[in-house]
């Protein structure tokens, strides 16, 4: 039996819109660290969580819409980004609820596993602006290319190649000071 | 290739996405300029850092989650049918088909899902001709706060009049709101008229509201149904001898909640809640559905020292998104729009404008002064505030939003010219066409949003801004505002508590490094909270008692380091100690004030302004109390010397005596 590991994501989406559910199960395995690192650097821990769930709800729901025009992990990005969006709306207009305060606790606690250094830059990243944040996530962390990138946003190579470089001169100009600070005894 | 061509394809020449002759550009610049391989050698790092920061695993708890989603939206396929039937196959048919009998009436006896529960709990109150209830306020950790209990009375279609009286060392007289069709009646005791009628009718909204959100009685926990996630029907109990289902769920991250829901009515009936440490009940000791109720209930003889305030009915969620009453009544949508302006204007203090030209077939939806945007980061929350203008057009569905921030929100891709300064323009096709333009004009950073609008529309919609007015002149290039957090003697009533309405309405830019007790006595203690950014200092004073969302995240309370205070400190957490360092026993009141305060700092023109030279000034609504660490004050402005009670503020001493006269002119 082949394993289910070594499936394209092709031929999983056409099993699962045969009726295979086991299929969907092995896409999310395979892209939910991805789509939920997104979510992550995106809207920070308290939207990641639900803005991830979001997205595979969304595309269990939408999968049989899937015609294999771009490559599945490019679709599934940009239907993450769109989410993202819809939270980042969606959350500036409602009320601050009592787990906007919350949410910060369980941030510090995470980062204080992890080193200064990437604590610093998780830090530095999370500064820059949403679009800023996702862009260099899927670029430099994801892996996307350029392209790839700009397939996901309707635009240009070129816009994205710009704006990836000011938002990683920007996050530059943020670790700098934290790095010499770090420095001191 | 000059230094600036090469620069701009660092990006694509450390990813490997230049094509050959590009690269060998790119590296021969790079052998003959020092300063250009410094900064790819920079970007290189700033790049390899990101790259290790690596993708986030989602954590086990989000996956099981998320697996309990989809199978919640999964359709029944034939698989498990299949499967059911070779597990028939093996046990036999009867006692399978005896199962499923079982199964089918026991879940028949189910009178209904958790969600059908908290649906009907929303709209029970709309069934009911008539109910009066009354509630105990919330009890945390046992001991009850703020609010003793609350009346209300309601008969259809539309007289409800809800009366909230207030316990412990603060004894207040009663608030009474009456609703009597479209009106509101709003008794404020005086003592406290002067801190309302400061307030715009915006603020009113949420003071009013506020106490329903801090004791979160049970009609409001069941209207946050939409946020409830993880909902379960776990049972049922009885609460004043009436049979309740029992519904649990949890609100973000970490606020639990548990509703009894009375099953004829649907009206919750007791809601437990738990965050972090606390935990709270809030019960209802009355509740009397479809009971005859008099007109001399809605007839009230008033207590001297009250005032009236008459208003239109507050909705429950009237600065949501989109409220189709904007579009039946035009001048009620006038009306929000003035009102939110000067909101905004009053308390924001940045030059607001609006546009005078729209494109054919738009017209206004809403205004929404109360944009929030929560970005978490290791040093605390920044809030940013902004006005947001949206127009419709509701023939081609197109929308047009105008976001007015002292943040930038977006970025563009592409120059343009906009009164003149310089503007970024992006377009995206997805999920919907739609173009962002961006500027910054008078220290406000504009965003126009416009989907079905044509760039060259959109350009004259932005040229077509004019500014509504500026409250100060001088400082409204001023491109960022901070706040400090302060709270004076709450003892005499003279401040509002920080509640969540208060942060959103109120609170900048806020990034707290640290923080040290800085001034400590029998009825106040100041916590001044040090930021990374030598401009920023955020002061709290705390007097005993009460709860509040202070949003200093590592704050050292009478040194004491309380881990997530910033989110919500109570009187257990708190503890005071006099310069001595004698303790002072359990608070009893902790109140916060804000100022606004304006950071010349930041307006780049002025030079020097750094760690021990911050020039600084403190608005107090509209009108300068300001302090400067040194020297005088900003050239432009109409500030003259900082009196020295004033400047005093942020110092180690008795507070100014000055500070509660102005505190008394606002909340």
């Amino acid at each position: 039996m082949t394993d289910p590991k070594c499936v394209d994501d092709a031929n999983l989406i056409r099993d699962f819109n045969q009726g295979d559910e086991s299929a969907f199960d092995t896409l999310f395995d395979r892209y939910r660290d991805g789509v939920y690192s997104l979510a992550y650097r995106t809207l920070g821990p308290s939207g990641a969580e639900d803005a991830a769930q979001d997205v595979f709800v969304a595309l269990y729901k939408s999968l049989h819409r899937f015609r294999g025009d771009a490559a599945f992990k490019t679709w599934l990005f940009r239907l993450t980004l769109n989410v993202c969006r819809d939270h980042i709306r969606r959350h500036a207009k409602r009320p601050i609820l009592f787990d906007d305060m919350t949410g910060l606790e369980s941030q510090t606690s995470t980062r204080s596993a992890a080193s200064a250094v990437q604590t610093d830059v998780e830090s530095a990243l999370l500064e820059l602006p949403e679009d800023e944040r996702s862009l260099l996530e899927m670029h430099y962390i994801q892996g996307f290319s350029h392209r790839e990138i700009s397939e996901m946003l309707g635009c240009n190579n070129g816009t994205v190649r710009t704006r990836i470089h000011r938002a990683i001169i920007k996050l530059r100009r943020r670790l700098l000071p934290a790095s010499e600070e770090a420095d001191k005894p | 290739m000059t230094c600036e061509q090469a620069q701009a394809q660092f990006t694509a020449f450390l990813s490997g996405e230049m094509a050959g002759d590009d690269a060998n550009d790119v590296t021969a610049h790079i052998r003959q300029c020092p300063a250009c391989a410094a900064d790819l050698e920079s970007m290189r790092q700033a790049a390899a850092a990101l790259k290790g920061l690596g993708v986030r695993a989602m954590p086990e708890p989000v996956v099981s989650r998320v697996r309990r989603e989809l199978a919640r939206h999964r359709k029944p396929t034939s698989r498990p049918f299949l499967s059911g039937l070779r597990v028939w196959a093996v046990v036999g048919t009867v006692p399978v088909l005896a199962a499923l009998v079982v199964g089918l009436s026991l879940f028949r006896q189910q009178p209904s899902t958790a969600a059908e529960i908290i649906a009907r709990a929303e709209s029970a109150m709309t069934k009911l001709s008539s109910w009066h209830f009354r509630y105990r306020d919330t009890r945390i950790n046992g001991k009850r706060v703020e609010v003793s209990y609350a009346d209300e009375w309601y008969r259809a279609p539309d007289m409800r009049r809800q009366q909230e009286e207030f316990s412990g060392t603060h004894s207040k007289p009663p608030q009474v709101k009456l609703i009597r069709g479209n009106e509101e009646l709003l008794y404020v005791p005086k003592q406290r008229i002067a801190n309302f009628r400061a307030l715009t009718e915006k603020d009113q909204k949420n003071e009013a509201r506020s106490y329903e959100r801090r004791s979160l009685q049970p009609p409001y926990a069941a209207t946050q149904h939409h946020m409830m996630r993880e909902v379960r029907l776990v049972g049922t109990e009885r609460v004043l001898g009436r049979l309740c289902d029992v519904i649990t769920g949890r609100i973000g991250a970490a606020f639990r909640v548990r509703i009894a829901v009375d099953r004829e009515t649907g009206i919750p009936l007791r809601t437990t809640w738990s965050w972090e440490h606390a935990r709270g009940t809030s019960e209802m000791v009355v509740f009397e559905p479809n009971k005859k109720i008099g007109d001399d209930v809605f007839q009230i003889k008033l207590p001297s020292d009250v005032t009236v305030i008459r208003g239109p009915v507050f909705g429950p969620h009237d600065f949501h998104l989109v409220d189709l009453n904007h579009l039946k009544n035009p001048s009620e949508t006038e009306s929000h729009m003035s009102l939110a302006l000067s909101a905004l204007t009053g308390s924001a203090l940045i030059s607001v404008c609006e546009p005078t030209y729209i494109p054919h077939g738009y017209m206004l939806q809403g205004v929404f002064p109360d944009f929030t945007y929560v970005k978490p980061d290791r040093r605390g929350f920044s809030y940013s505030l902004s006005l947001d203008i949206y127009y419709i057009n509701p023939k081609t569905s197109g929308t047009l939003l105008l976001i007015q921030s002292v943040e930038r929100l977006f970025d563009g891709a592409e120059a343009v010219t906009v009164h003149g300064v310089e503007g970024r323009i992006s377009s995206f096709t997805s999920p919907y066409p739609y173009s962002i333009l961006t500027w910054i004009e008078g220290g406000v950073h504009f965003s126009l949003i416009g989907s079905e609008i044509s760039r060259p529309e959109l350009l004259k919609v932005a040229d077509g801004m004019k500014p509504l007015r500026s409250l100060i002149p001088g400082l409204s290039t001023g491109p960022t505002w901070r706040i400090t957090a302060e709270a004076v003697n709450s003892r005499k009533d003279e401040y509002v508590a920080v509640t969540p309405d208060a942060v959103k309405n109120r609170f900048r830019s806020l990034r707290v490094h640290g923080a040290t007790v800085t001034r400590a006595g029998h009825d106040h203690i100041v916590i001044t909270a040090h930021a990374k950014d030598p401009d920023l200092i955020v002061r709290s004073v705390l007097s005993p008692g009460f709860v509040s969302f202070v949003p200093v995240t590592k704050a050292f309370i009478a040194g004491r380091y309380v881990p997530g205070a910033g989110a919500l400190i109570t009187q257990d957490q708190v503890q005071f100690r006099d310069r001595q360092g004698l303790r002072l026993g359990k608070p009893l009141f902790l109140d916060v004030r804000l100022r606004y305060s304006f950071y010349a700092a930041r307006l780049g023109k002025h030079e020097g302004s750094r760690a021990n030279d911050v020039l600084a000034i403190i608005i107090d609504d509209r009108r300068f109390v300001g302090r400067v660490t040194k020297g005088e004050l900003i050239r432009g402005t109409r500030i003259g010397p900082i009196p020295a009670d004033v400047a005093a503020i942020l110092e180690t001493g008795p507070l100014p005596a000055r500070l509660k006269v102005i505190s008394k002119e606002r909340l």
